[in-house]
């Protein structure tokens, strides 16, 4: 007879439980002593530079003196599903903070929180005026013609429209874990990834006509969905094993409070960006339309240099990688790291590697 | 050697002592620690108790973290939650193996075990009272439909209530008025009855409303249902999972020796259930099916709102969307002219009124490009061309 699959010992569970209750317990004392101005998150210095309605540019304040500050400065963008702070977590958790000591000049747009009021905000508004806006600021304020684009997910691919629309103020262009094909799979016998599946059958004409914005909390929820289970008991389950050690529970709570911090989506932009790009693919097409002009990857000529996470389960590789069938620049460099999403952002591998990648590059493409 | 039902029994007797002990440790820990802590509730309250502990944990996280802020309160919660969830899948693991060991002992072979379970606990889920229970008579749902909706309009019905004249007696059903007194007092036995008759007057717009709103409703009520039958899919493909993944384990010679470990299989194979059970086409038609009958209903509701607050007085949400956009269109157009404006002039871009002070420009910023546009003769300093927020504005490019 085979062994039975359980074989919890009464004495070996009690004692197990006991020591679970016990880290509840002194966790639940050093939870306690935390408030939130213990979780700060996107905490290196900066500086409001520039807004447009809620968007507003922030300056990093350079770490390295002005001479050995490169002179063309790097803009990023982020998605606008959570917030940006997730490239500023920690001082030892930070994308930006590490850029910075290698002496990139950054500057980082912060979407805001759409209202209602900005339920109509297209997705033209965001490429055209907000990132244009901050390009031009950008400029103006060091003298140049020309910066370089950083865009992060989402934000990503709103860089690659806006490179392609606005191609002569941008003189290299990052994007990382971004989708480009949205219906991308390495092989028919991988299936896609499950916001795919979702987003295919959304009625997003509705879902705007009845709601204006989208809340942040349903994006959430369908993100959650993914792996209910691991995401919603295993995580805490795991979290009563850090919980004694206080800067383990920081960790884990900038984390959280990152994560939960999304903001609603503008109607309009929502509705394109599901229509357009998850739905019906446009923008490898060359068919996405933002104010009246045809967005054309093969209009991307400067150099592009584009970073993707191998286990990511968002925006799987492919996704991103298809980028190469359809840039028109001559010099395209693809990256890929051994890491999932967020791992992007959180990972040592990420934290010592990341950086050094994109200043590496942006310094070879100086010229 | 000892057979599957007594091992199971024995595993029932884990649970039961591990929830016991479980307990009782909360407790006693509990009572020594500096935490405020109520009186024992526990007692005499077995097998009731995850759910007493649960209230009770709950209780006291208001008094543990008033003094702290939201996350620290959100995160114990979460905890609280979870740790339960936990005990209840232990719970749900034990009780299944108690009913498949004695197929087990019987010689029974494995899948045709599983498969049986798994056909019961199906048919658990599916009788048709636990079906007819969401099916409810016309009536019925009627009266619910209206409960809801007078949760919305109640505000500006009360609003109307007190304004005087005929146009109250009209929408509200005061004495002079027999339809709409009908309307407003009797609606939730006869509605159904009243909306066939021919619309009349004022009332007409609304009962159309109504009419269409509680069609919607019904539809997004079986969209529900419907969705709660897939549902019930994945929870089978749950178990499936982790038995299966279970039975692997003592078939390779490894089975789960720590409540952890119970937890960490669980929790990864009925991920990996679920995910099977969203990728399948029935379910994901559910879904969407859920979502957009939601929506549709949602939008039936916003016109039936707003016919009370246009009642009322009170600006509707469609006129607050419209003035929306008027205030939108007028922004583009501002910032196009803006736009056209520091082209042929050479000016800096203007930035809204910065939340925080104006950076010091970058060295040497601004003073290269502009210099070429001043070869030009174009330069001029540009003061005050805000956006049309009307807030104070700021010049955020750097002051030459």
């Amino acid at each position: 007879m085979q062994a039975f699959p359980i074989q919890i010992k009464p004495d070996e569970a009690a004692k197990e439980l006991a020591e679970m209750n016990k880290k509840v317990v002194r966790g639940l004392q050093t939870l306690s002593s935390l408030t939130n101005d213990d979780v700060q998150v996107g905490t290196a210095p900066k500086t409001a530079v520039f807004q447009l309605d809620k968007m507003v540019l922030y300056r990093h304040t350079p770490v390295v003196d002005e001479k050995d500050l490169f002179p063309i400065p790097v803009l990023i963008s982020y998605a606008l599903v959570n917030r940006p702070s997730v490239a500023d977590l920690q001082e030892n958790r930070s994308l930006i903070r590490n850029l910075l000591k290698l002496g990139i000049d950054v500057y980082l747009i912060d979407w805001g929180y759409p209202t209602r009021a900005d339920r109509w905000l297209t997705m033209g508004d965001y490429v055209n005026s907000y990132i244009d806006g901050c390009v031009d600021y950008m400029c103006d304020a060091h003298g140049l013609d020309q910066i370089n684009l950083l865009g992060i997910c989402q934000g990503g691919t709103m860089s690659l429209c806006y490179t392609s629309l606005h191609p002569e103020k941008i003189k290299n262009l990052i994007v990382m874990v971004t989708p480009v094909d949205f219906h991308a799979r390495t092989n028919e016998e991988v299936v896609p990834p499950m916001l795919n599946t979702w987003g295919a059958g959304l009625d997003a004409d509705l879902m705007i006509d009845a709601m204006g914005n989208v809340p942040g909390d349903v994006m959430n929820f369908g993100f959650l969905m993914l792996q209910p289970f691991n995401l919603n008991i295993q995580k805490y389950t795991d979290m009563v094993d850090i919980m004694e050690d206080q800067d383990k529970l920081l960790n884990f709570l900038r984390m959280e409070e990152w994560i939960f911090d999304s903001p609603d989506q503008a109607g309009e932009m929502f509705r394109q960006f599901i229509k357009d790009f998850f739905q019906q693919n446009k923008l490898i097409k060359g068919e996405v339309e933002l104010d009246g002009q045809r967005v054309n990857l093969q209009n991307i000529k400067q150099p592009v240099l584009n970073i993707y996470a191998e286990k990511d389960h968002l925006v799987p590789p492919p996704c991103s990688q298809a980028l190469r069938h359809y840039v028109g620049a001559e010099d395209y460099t693809e990256k890929e790291f051994p890491v999932g999403h967020i791992g992007m952002y959180v990972s040592g591998k990420a934290q010592r590697d990341l950086a050094p990648t994109i200043a590496d590059w942006i310094r070879a493409h100086a010229e | 050697m000892t057979t599957w039902s007594e091992q199971a029994e024995t595993m029932m007797r884990v649970w039961t002592d591990a929830q016991r002990q479980f307990m009782g440790n909360w407790y006693a820990t509990m009572q020594s620690g500096a935490m405020p802590m109520m009186a024992n509730p526990f007692a005499g309250m077995y097998p009731d108790a995850l759910d007493q502990w649960r209230k009770l944990a709950n209780q006291n996280m208001d008094m543990w973290f008033s003094q702290t802020g939201p996350l620290s309160q959100d995160m114990s919660r979460q905890l609280f939650a979870s740790q339960a969830m936990m005990m209840r899948l232990m719970e749900m693991t034990t009780q299944a193996w108690r009913i498949m060991a004695p197929r087990l002992d019987a010689g029974e072979s494995w899948p045709q075990v599983l498969s049986n379970y798994m056909e019961q606990m199906r048919e658990q889920m599916m009788t048709p009272a636990r079906i007819a229970q969401t099916f409810q008579s016309t009536n019925e749902l009627w009266g619910l439909y209206f409960e809801q909706i007078q949760l919305l309009t109640r505000p500006y019905v009360d609003a109307l209530r007190r304004t005087p004249g005929s146009l109250n007696d009209m929408m509200t059903g005061g004495e002079h008025s027999a339809l709409t007194d009908l309307y407003w007092t009797a609606y939730q036995e006869t509605f159904g009855r009243l909306v066939n008759t021919p619309g009349v007057g004022l009332t007409r717009e609304l009962q159309q409303k109504l009419l269409e709103g509680f069609g919607a409703w019904t539809e997004y009520r079986r969209a529900v249902v419907e969705y709660q039958i897939a549902l019930s899919g994945a929870w089978e493909k749950i178990y499936e999972q982790v038995l299966q993944e279970m039975m692997k384990r003592a078939e390779n010679g490894t089975p789960i020796e720590t409540i952890g470990d119970l937890i960490r299989l669980w929790t990864s194979a009925a991920d990996r259930g679920l995910e099977q059970v969203f990728r399948a086409q029935d379910y994901v038609d559910a879904q969407n099916n859920m979502v957009n009958a939601s929506m549709r209903y949602r939008i039936h509701e916003q016109q039936i709102v707003e016919t009370f607050m246009q009642g009322s007085y009170v600006p509707t949400r469609s006129e607050v969307d419209e003035a929306h956009r008027n205030i939108y269109q007028l922004r583009r157009e501002v910032r196009a002219l803006k736009k056209t404006i520091r082209q042929l002039t050479g000016n800096a871009v203007t930035s809204d009124n910065v939340a925080e002070e104006a950076a010091p420009a970058p060295s040497g910023g601004g003073r290269r490009r502009r210099a070429s546009r001043a070869s030009n003769g174009q330069v001029n300093a540009e003061q005050g061309e805000g956006e049309a927020s009307g807030q104070a504005e700021s010049e955020a490019a750097p002051a030459e």
